[in-house]
């Protein structure tokens, strides 16, 4: 059912694809994270970031692991948690390791995600993580590129507050700039642990 | 050679979280139901028994998530209808549902079977605090009230632990336990 609800989402997806889709496994290299079945390549992105100055997505991580979330900081639940843990396991990572990662938090939510909010919110987690902030085409351009749902903004309530619905994933780039590895929900630090330094390390035939 | 629609199969499959452990959630579910130990606290009469209820540690004063477990040990379903407590202005129950993620949705109701129970953890069920009164920290204890339709008002008292302690917890296949 959430099988063919997700065809129906993504859309042109044929139930064939799904054999090749599950050909490819993490397990192959080693890694927690599910790797896909062919490389994204990273989104023509250009946002601003968190001092207000443009951001060249390909440009500025070029050469970098990147991991790419869009989320947004009114989110009490998935986006704190995945932050908190990536936060977490690059204060354990060897710096040779730290050095060559770029982590891009891109808000869904532009109308409250001010600049400095990004920012500041990012900074309990890490001050070195990269917030983005853009127009909403530009934004979701992106995240269709890389076959994510797209922001879903909730209803307000009384108080003017709204959710925003947005992708659960992080997408990981390996430092060719290709997307190689999608991160749901539910990975932990001890999956990054594992995981980023062997992205930094594998030799893709691809 | 690229295949677009074998990629996007796979970006969905891992954005929505595997369905590989999905019976064995089910199942623990099943297993689950009706055991409860008997609760250390905000066990009512009519039984509905409130556990293992924590928050976690918010980033601003606007939002903040809190989850626990709710158990029927009654014959007669129950529904969780709303919730209350000092420190915030406003409590919804939202469900992260949907295909790729967080498609956060507010819930109305959250029927809590006979003899069974409803999870709210993370990706999946949590009771969203908004309009903070104050920034509680780790350490800290949030007292919270939940309305049930037949058991009427129950409290529990969640301690405050760090996102980080919450990213522990939580579980790849949260998204589609079944509720």
């Amino acid at each position: 059912m959430l099988v063919l609800l997700g065809a129906m989402v993504l859309g042109c997806t044929r139930p064939d694809d799904r054999a090749v889709a599950f050909a490819s496994d993490g397990a192959a290299h080693g890694l927690r994270g599910r790797v896909l079945p062919a490389p994204l390549p990273k989104p023509d992105l250009v946002l601003t970031d968190a001092n207000g100055e443009p951001f060249d997505l390909r440009r500025e991580t070029d050469g970098y692991l990147t991991l790419l979330f869009f989320g947004y900081t009114s989110c009490p639940d998935i986006c704190p948690i995945h932050m908190a843990s990536l936060g977490a396991v690059m204060q354990t990572l060897r710096p040779t390791v730290r050095e060559r990662i770029r982590v891009v938090f891109v808000t869904t939510d532009p109308e409250r995600d001010t600049p400095e909010r990004l920012k500041a919110w990012l900074a309990n987690f890490d001050p070195t993580f990269i917030g983005l902030t853009g127009d909403t085409a530009t934004v979701n351009a992106a995240q269709r590129a890389l076959y994510l749902p797209l922001p879903q903004i909730g209803p307000a309530d009384s108080t003017g507050a709204y959710q925003v619905g947005h992708a659960a994933a992080i997408v990981a780039f390996t430092p060719d700039n290709q997307g190689r590895v999608m991160y749901p929900f539910g990975i932990r630090q001890a999956d990054w642990a594992n995981d980023l330094p062997k992205l930094l390390a594998i030799e893709w035939a691809e | 050679m690229r295949r677009p629609a074998a990629v996007a199969t796979a970006v969905a499959e891992a954005a929505r979280v595997g369905g590989r452990g999905r019976r064995w959630i089910v199942l623990t579910i099943l297993l689950g139901a009706g055991c409860g130990t008997g609760g250390q606290d905000g066990r009512a009469p009519e039984g509905i028994e409130l556990s293992d209820a924590y928050a976690a540690e918010p980033v601003t004063t606007d939002v903040a998530a809190v989850y626990l477990t709710i158990r029927n040990h009654g014959a007669t379903p129950d529904t969780l209808t709303g919730a209350q407590t000092p420190i915030a202005g406003m409590v919804h129950v939202h469900r992260m549902a949907g295909i790729g993620g967080a498609q956060m949705r507010a819930t109305e109701a959250v029927e809590v079977p006979a003899r069974g129970q409803v999870q709210l953890r993370p990706g999946s069920l949590h009771l969203m605090l908004m309009s903070l009164t104050r920034r509680p920290q780790v350490g800290d204890t949030i007292e919270i009230t939940l309305q049930f339709a037949h058991a009427g008002a129950i409290s529990v008292r969640a301690p405050v632990v760090s996102y980080l302690d919450v990213s522990e917890r939580a579980t790849v296949g949260a998204q589609e336990t079944p509720q």
